[in-house]
């Protein structure tokens, strides 16, 4: 072999080895180095330094010592290490209460991967297109903590995550307290701000907000109308209602009214009224809810397919109640 | 000279190709050297775990790699939850998937095999040692931050535990590696009743600690210089031993708390709950490290406000000049640790 031969062998070694070294996933690793004269008492005092601060006799410095001594165990770095049997890497679709919206999702649950000492979110929408996905979270942003005066401000933050341009925008909103995302119509989302009765409007294409003059917002299903915050059975007979939602047949038009009662207790009503007096309850149902959502919050209307209503309660729990039978159909499970 | 310089290029290639002298690019072990007479900590990479990819393996591994010494490594899975008569958590991208404690015990498994790996790597030059954290947090209500799933959490720790010690037959791993549980617990998120019940619930079932990486908001603090906020108080019907209890009353909890502000506030609170647990307790607190945010305030999509984006050695030095700017909550600061996201590698 000439030299060039010898320098291509070479070459191809070295890139051999990098490409080996990059794409061995190690279920099974070879021992190449057991013992690296490390002081293993000296790693495990290193290690457990602390523990000779808390006081002898105590349980949590006992722990300490049974740990520290499970250090200076043998097999410190064993030669040869086996994975057990596989376990598929999975997860599954959560039962959180969702929307879908404008071709994406409404999720109504505010855990997000920004810190809570900046954000409190409320819920957030997502759209996946290709390897894109927009994310937009509405909720507060804290202002001024960590002094006597902390505040809150009205945000939504956009999320773009894309492999061309990922990045984030966070846009304030001329309010001092959380707002959530109550629908999405082309290009406009509708906030409401539940502590301030107040509905606003961001266009994503010009990235301006405006506050609307409504009290109150329907949005149309194909089953019925979901009127927000609304103005003619708020407070009702004790209640704080969050929505409504408004059906009717050829005899009756019914209301179904998610809300809290005034002491916290979650409350849903299904009232009924005459199709030819309109303005003439004929009766009120008062749905029973189990014991575990019962103190969990307030309850509120997500949507309505055929003759389930979803509603949500806390951070997001889905609750499915069935119009025809009058019954809860699933709910949140406790252990 | 033209092939010296290519193998020099492909020398580099291959050496480049281990994750730790990428990782070491971070280039911080160096800055406050000169400045404090106590070791100073190698930072690890904590993650916020995503569904996909979920590569334990390589996590581990690549810390492994790094060649970082004695290390905390945190996964944050998120948020407690039950669904399918199983315990769990929701995961932080959009769609919240569900991950079964199950499916988290396998990644958490997967880690220390990859961390057990890599520290055959004749590459490595410092002892190491990897306590793993597997974190969930205090956020949600309607009750799944509970003692249930604190039980079952603490029941997660002690199988893995276990399972260190009696990996199967022929299967070996380094007793370099041990796991605790943990707990991203903001006081914002939730009350203290809810919270602690939580932990209560972890307690009552291991002798293995929890580790709280949370914060402190609203707590009151006072630079040494003057000035602070010391008449603050713990947001969200939080007391001072409320807190106290959650991050070291408890015989399992121990905390290594977010230090992100960068004007010395978080540092001060927490050294202010030290210093309120030797006036009410007698004892003060050890804490065991501490942990930032650089890696997701560099990230493109997650980012950080200004003011919350300490370095890793920056949020440890601010840690350790507070705690050690009192004798009575003076105390080493073995580790540091900062979060990352992974939902792109």
């Amino acid at each position: 072999m000439n030299k060039t031969q010898h320098f291509s062998v070479f070459v191809i070694l070295f890139v051999g080895l990098f490409i080996i070294t990059q794409s061995s996933q190690l279920t099974t690793a070879t021992h190449t180095d057991i013992n690296k004269n490390i002081d293993r008492t000296g790693v495990c005092n290193a290690v457990f330094a602390h523990r000779l601060r808390l006081v002898e006799g105590t349980k949590k410095r006992q722990m300490e010592d049974i740990a520290y001594e499970d250090c200076l165990q043998p097999n410190p770095i064993p030669q040869t290490i086996i994975l057990e049997p596989s376990v598929p890497m999975e997860t599954t679709i959560s039962n959180l209460a969702r929307r879908d919206v404008e071709g994406g999702v409404i999720i109504e649950n505010g855990l997000s991967p920004f810190p809570a000492t900046t954000y409190l979110f409320t819920n957030h929408w997502y759209k996946k297109t290709d390897n894109n996905t927009i994310t937009i979270y509405a909720g507060a942003k804290k202002t001024n903590q960590n002094s006597l005066t902390p505040q809150m401000q009205g945000v939504i933050l956009f999320i773009y995550n894309s492999p061309d341009n990922p990045r984030k925008e966070e846009y304030l909103l001329p309010i001092d307290s959380d707002v959530r995302i109550v629908d999405i119509q082309a290009t406009k989302i509708v906030l409401f701000s539940k502590i301030n009765k107040l509905f606003f409007t961001f266009d994503m294409t010009s990235k301006e907000v405006s506050a609307n003059l409504i009290n109150e917002y329907k949005r149309l299903t194909e089953w019925g109308i979901i009127t927000e915050n609304p103005l003619s059975v708020d407070r009702k007979d004790g209640f704080l209602i969050e929505n409504q939602f408004q059906y009717q047949n050829n005899e009756q038009i019914f209301k179904l009214l998610a809300g809290s009662e005034e002491n916290q207790k979650a409350m849903m009503l299904l009232e009924t009224y005459s199709l030819e007096r309109p303005s003439e309850l004929v009766n009120t149902f008062h749905i029973s809810l189990p014991e575990n959502i019962i103190y969990a919050g307030s309850l509120r209307i997500v949507d309505v397919q055929n003759n389930l209503v979803t509603l949500t309660i806390g951070t997001g729990a889905k609750i499915v109640f069935d119009l025809q039978t009058k019954q809860l159909v699933s709910w949140p499970q406790m252990p | 000279m033209k092939k010296n310089i290519i193998l020099v290029v492909i020398f580099t290639a291959v050496i480049y190709g281990y994750p730790q002298i990428t990782r070491s690019q971070v280039g911080l072990n160096t800055i406050y050297l000169p400045l404090i007479q106590t070791p100073i900590p190698d930072p690890s990479i904590s993650r916020y775990v995503y569904s996909s990819p979920v590569n334990a393996l390589n996590w581990g591994r690549n810390e492994a790699l790094a060649d970082n010494g004695e290390i905390v490594v945190i996964l944050n899975f998120g948020q407690p939850w039950f669904q399918d008569d199983t315990h769990g958590v929701l995961l932080f991208e959009p769609e919240h998937p569900f991950m079964s404690l199950h499916q988290i015990k396998a990644n958490l498994q997967a880690f220390f095999v990859g961390y057990s790996s890599g520290i055959n790597s004749p590459l490595i030059t410092k002892p190491p040692y990897l306590i793993l954290v597997a974190g969930t947090n205090n956020y949600g209500s309607l009750g799944y931050v509970n003692s249930s799933h604190g039980q079952a959490w603490a029941e997660m720790i002690n199988e893995i535990d276990y399972w260190l010690h009696n990996c199967g037959e022929g299967c070996t791993l380094s007793t370099y590696m041990t796991v605790v549980g943990g707990i991203d617990l903001e006081l914002d998120w939730n009350d203290p009743v809810t919270t602690k019940s939580w932990v209560n619930g972890y307690d009552s079932v291991t002798d293995r600690p929890y580790y709280n990486y949370g914060t402190c908001e609203g707590c009151p603090f006072e630079y040494p210089e003057g000035g602070g906020c010391p008449n603050c108080i713990p947001n969200n019907q939080w007391s001072m031993e409320d807190v106290w209890l959650v991050s070291w009353g408890l015989q399992s909890a121990w905390t290594m708390p977010e230090i992100y502000t960068t004007n010395r506030a978080n540092a001060y609170q927490w050294q202010n709950l030290s210093k309120y647990a030797y006036i009410n307790q007698r004892y003060s607190i050890v804490y065991v490290g501490s942990v930032t945010q650089w890696g997701a305030c560099t990230d493109p999509i997650i980012g950080c406000n200004p003011g919350e984006d300490n370095e890793p050695l920056e949020g440890w030095k601010q840690f350790y000049d507070a705690l050690n700017s009192t004798s009575i909550t003076s105390q080493s600061l073995p580790f540091a640790t900062d979060f990352m996201h992974a939902h792109n590698q």
